[in-house]
């Protein structure tokens, strides 16, 4: 196609992830977006031949800094199911409070960095100030701020004592306020909706046809969440997926944004209810030969786990579908017509995480 | 711009939230997973830590009384210290400095009589060193 080509990335200015897109721009409008992936490849699939299974949490949790937890949890969930161990309610209910504070955290540094794209820095700082909170509270409960290694096969390696748990609603509460505080000026500031509404539509059908996951799904009017199958303990914490319907950036901040909210909720709810008891189940022995896909949610989307084992210590396959993997096709039909400068904000609203993408 | 305008009298109101690094190191929280330390007194060389660690950091010889840590490879994962059968090793509450040369703790592990029964999880262990020494 006849046109000027122009490199978006990997490494870029306001992209947080080196994500390649070839734009193909005629006359300042994009015409076709061709994505190449494997700038940060690091084969770590390859690497259950060499770890064995107990060792391999370590290492799948180090796939994604931000989302790093989850990639925790669904492994030990199914290798849990493999092995045929159940843990403790009080473990299930830790692990919901852990994920959707990682959730939070993760929300809150995409907002940080949306606002950034749109040149909006004090925003962009004042997000990240509010998250340092849930970093606090991850360095006083799990051991660590940003990789925090709870979830091992039989349960969680930490438990959250009565002071902690107040502490940590006592921050979560001011959390609140202060996210609260910035609605006005993230999405209802006439310069901020003037660069994403209306932009990087993406129709519902386009949605569920590309395989969209997460908020980008969300945001077009699809009430599909991973947490409704109710792993873990979502059913009884109770929980219903934010939707939104415009399909554009804004409606998919609007959904981040109100996630957060539902999330400091439904941590509020988890330490209400949690139980009294172990947190963990000793798993002995290896696991049995066998194959298993499971499920769960991620910030940025769906997250599937393939898993199969030949009855060693080593995995014979581990494979890893991340969300944004899923996303990155409706990006490439979202980005046709836009103008040049319009495109990092909307390459950010699918929040990449390209360091899972590519492993 | 209102909306904003709130948000940072707010913040110009309030004491800053940058933490003044370096002239006041920080200290981290109860529980976090800093430096590994290892009690030569306790240590009984059963190589455990190093067949649990991930990033394979840990080196254990019985042979040479030596145990092998190399802080530059390890992610602090904790999970030597779970599985350390006599509690020689624990997590200081400190985490590494900047490093201008390629680190390495090694610590003279002196060899031990066997422990009469006195717990539970010592005691397997000091009779299978016994019997392979």
């Amino acid at each position: 196609m006849a046109g000027t080509v122009i490199p978006f990335g990997p490494q870029h200015p306001v992209l947080p992830e080196p994500l390649q897109l070839k734009l193909v721009v005629k006359d300042e409008i994009v015409e076709e977006a061709v994505p190449q992936m494997g700038y940060v490849h690091r084969g770590l699939e390859a690497l259950v031949k060499v770890k064995d299974f107990k060792q391999m949490t370590q290492v799948v949790e180090r796939i994604c800094g931000i989302c790093s937890s989850i990639h925790g949890l669904t492994y030990c969930l199914a290798l849990e199911e493999l092995m045929g161990v159940q843990p403790p309610p009080r473990a299930d209910y830790l692990r919901v409070a852990w994920s959707e504070l990682h959730r939070v955290h993760s929300h809150l540094l995409w907002l940080g960095l949306f606002a950034d794209a749109l040149g909006f820095e004090s925003l962009f700082m004042q997000y990240w100030r509010i998250r340092e909170k849930v970093m606090d509270i991850m360095e006083a409960t799990a051991g660590n701020r940003v990789i925090i290694s709870v979830n091992v096969i039989g349960g969680t390696r930490r438990d959250i004592d009565e002071a902690q748990r107040k502490w940590v609603l006592g921050l979560l509460d001011e959390m609140e306020r202060e996210v609260k505080a910035t609605e006005r000026a993230l999405l209802h500031d006439y310069a901020v909706k003037r660069r994403t509404v209306g932009k990087g539509v993406l129709t519902r059908e386009q949605a569920y046809d590309l395989g969209a996951a997460g908020p980008t799904l969300r945001g077009s009017g699809v009430a599909q969440d991973m947490r409704q199958l109710g792993f873990c303990a979502y059913k009884e914490v109770g929980f219903e997926p934010v939707v939104e319907h415009d399909g554009d950036s804004w409606a998919r901040a609007k959904v981040r944004y109100r996630e957060t909210l539902q999330s400091i909720e439904l941590v509020r709810r988890a330490l209400a209810g949690l139980p009294a008891g172990e947190t963990m189940v000793k798993a002995k022995g290896k696991p049995p030969a066998g194959e298993l896909v499971v499920r769960s949610e991620q910030p940025r989307g769906e997250l599937l786990y393939y898993v199969k084992t030949d009855g060693s210590k080593n995995l014979e396959r581990l494979r890893v579908r991340t969300p944004t993997f899923a996303n990155v096709p409706p990006l490439v039909v979202m980005l046709p017509g836009l103008e040049l400068a319009d495109v990092p904000v909307v390459v950010l609203s699918i929040d990449p995480c390209v360091s899972c993408t590519e492993r | 711009m209102a909306g904003m305008t709130k948000i940072i009298l707010g913040n110009l109101a309030s004491k800053p939230a940058t933490r003044p690094h370096p002239f006041e190191p920080h200290q981290p929280m109860e529980g976090y997973r800093g430096e590994l330390i290892n009690d030569p007194a306790v240590c009984i060389l059963c190589g455990m830590c190093q067949r649990t660690c991930p990033s394979a950091c840990l080196q254990v010889s019985k042979a040479e009384e030596s145990w092998r840590w190399h802080p530059l490879e390890c992610v602090f994962c904790g999970n030597c210290v779970e599985v350390c059968p006599v509690d020689s090793l624990s997590m200081k509450r400190s985490y590494l400095p900047v490093q201008r040369q390629r680190l390495e703790v090694e610590l003279h592990v002196p060899k031990k009589a066997p422990k009469k029964k006195t717990s539970k999880t010592a005691q397997p262990e000091a009779d299978k060193t016994e019997a392979e020494a």
